[in-house]
């Protein structure tokens, strides 16, 4: 366990720089996920990918596959890859204050 | 004090020194040679194999079991390679994590997985319907991106030549690689499916050294592959799975699958042998290192088939030092990686790996296990090496002239 600040606000992360607490979400992590994932602004469709985790996550407590993620957001798997570099799973769940995923990951 | 004293009538003895070579521990010389060569025995908090045998050897193993040595290992077989005795680590640490009295040592989300593996037929909890949407979906997606209807991910169809094997990746956090993998087998125009019954490569059974789940495990691909009627199993770039369905399975379920078993980059190289794919090597114009997974290359001789497809689709292959009988685990073996909480721990574990990386002045280097891939990968960015990870299967289909 670890902390960061940024932007004057502290968030308790995991080993893997996932947020522990996903009620510590706010602007400031996906202003400091942002810079991590190299992405250089936030638009519209980075903003739908990241509400749709959280209410999905909010209503099943678990992360949805990609597949419903695709479905969603009607974006094709590659625009998930362009708008997240590093992936749904260790970037946009990231942003999204979710957990890390587990498993054969 | 207190001396040690011999004791053979232990659960662990009894499960060990059955065979001629491999589990005899009663032989070991007490050399050493298998601490200087582990790649962690330096480092902090490293196991030490000699340690791990004179316990199993003297019955102590009370203090095996609650000693962290059992989980760190990281079953890589690199210790007991020039072992005078013949003695392999990965049947003395399997068979010791096997045991009841160890039952609650294993890691959590190991535990988690196999659980889910053995209820769901799939480690990450992904069940047929699932299974069945995600595929249709990338079969869209695949027909799209290749502009020909007739581009197409297949599953549950019988009689076809190949049954994919997929990686759970494949079908979670890294969907790209089976887009990758379904483009080289429309490139060697064959028939081929994926089935609902296979979505899992992975045998966990290995790692805790619990035969009757792999065997379990093994039941539930080769029972289902065989009612397909499929000529060949390719499975993907996995380890573990390679090993145990290349190596073990036969032992496991007490006869031969009915089908060829192969890897990925195998059937490859063979097409390409044959003239029915080709590569362009400009499409990576540049000189890439090879990383030798230790269930794929120590544990289960297969050194060449990766390197001569990767020298198909690159400008060069480049030899990490020391590699193949000798090479250096990538710090994510014997199920670490699987455990969500060693992320520090595996910095520890990949260091000499690292090293190895940083040493080839490259910014490229390609293995064929996806556990070692997701490993280096984090190792290239914890040590600011630069260099860009790929899987040889994904270097080969990006390489692949149609």
């Amino acid at each position: 366990m670890a902390t960061i600040e940024f932007n004057g606000k502290t968030f308790e992360i995991d080993e893997d720089g996932f947020l522990l607490d996903y009620n510590s979400y706010s602007e400031e992590w996906v202003d400091y996920v942002k810079t991590q994932e190299g992405i250089e602004e936030m638009t519209d469709e980075h903003w739908q990918l990241v509400k749709v985790l959280q209410d999905y996550y909010e209503k099943n407590g678990i992360a949805p596959m990609v597949r419903v993620l695709s479905k969603l957001t009607k974006f094709k798997l590659k625009h998930i890859y362009e708008l997240f570099p590093s992936g749904p799973g260790k970037g946009a769940c990231k942003m999204a204050g979710l957990p890390k995923p587990t498993g054969c990951v | 004090m207190k001396t040690a004293t011999r004791n053979t009538d232990t659960d662990l003895s009894r499960l060990l020194n059955r065979l001629t070579r491999g589990d005899n521990i009663d032989e070991c010389l007490t050399c050493g040679i298998c601490n200087s060569r582990c790649t962690w025995f330096d480092g902090p908090g490293g196991p030490i194999p000699r340690q791990i045998v004179r316990m199993a050897v003297l019955g102590l193993e009370d203090a095996l079991v609650s000693s962290n040595m059992l989980w760190d290992c990281l079953v890589c077989n690199r210790c007991t390679q020039e072992c005078p005795m013949g003695i392999t680590m990965d049947l003395v640490v399997t068979r010791a994590r096997g045991m009841a009295a160890a039952d609650g040592q294993i890691p959590e989300d190991i535990k988690k997985g196999i659980k889910t593996r053995l209820e769901l037929g799939d480690v990450n909890g992904l069940t047929k319907e699932e299974f069945v949407e995600t595929v249709e979906w990338m079969s869209e997606e695949f027909s799209d991106e290749m502009e020909d209807p007739e581009a197409l991910i297949p599953h549950d169809q019988a009689g076809c030549k190949f049954l994919y094997l997929p990686n759970p990746r494949e079908l979670g956090i890294n969907l790209m690689h089976l887009t990758a993998m379904a483009k080289l087998f429309y490139a060697m125009k064959e028939t081929w499916t994926l089935s609902s019954h296979h979505t899992d490569v992975t045998n966990w059974g290995y790692f805790v050294g619990k035969d009757d789940v792999a065997k379990e495990m093994a039941r539930m691909v080769v029972e289902p592959a065989e009612a397909l009627g499929i000529e060949t199993l390719v499975l993907s770039e996995c380890g573990h799975g390679y090993h145990v369905l290349k190596c073990r399975v036969a032992r496991l379920l007490g006869r031969e699958p009915k089908f060829n078993v192969v890897s990925i980059p195998e059937l490859c190289l063979s097409y390409a042998q044959k003239g029915i794919l080709r590569f362009d090597p400009d499409v990576h114009p540049y000189e890439i290192a090879y990383h030798d997974p230790c269930n794929v290359a120590r544990k289960s001789g297969g050194y060449d088939p990766p390197r001569q497809l990767l020298d198909m689709c690159c400008h060069g292959v480049k030899e990490l030092v020391p590699n193949r009988e000798d090479g250096v685990c990538c710090g994510g073996g014997g199920g670490i990686l699987q455990d969500s909480t060693t992320t520090q721990k595996r910095m520890i574990t990949g260091k000499p790996k690292a090293d190895q990386m940083r040493a080839t002045g490259l910014k490229h280097l390609a293995t064929a296990c996806l556990s070692c891939h997701r490993q280096l990968g984090e190792l290239s960015t914890h040590f600011e090496l630069g260099m860009k990870v790929d899987t040889v299967a994904a270097l080969a289909s990006e390489s692949l002239v149609l």
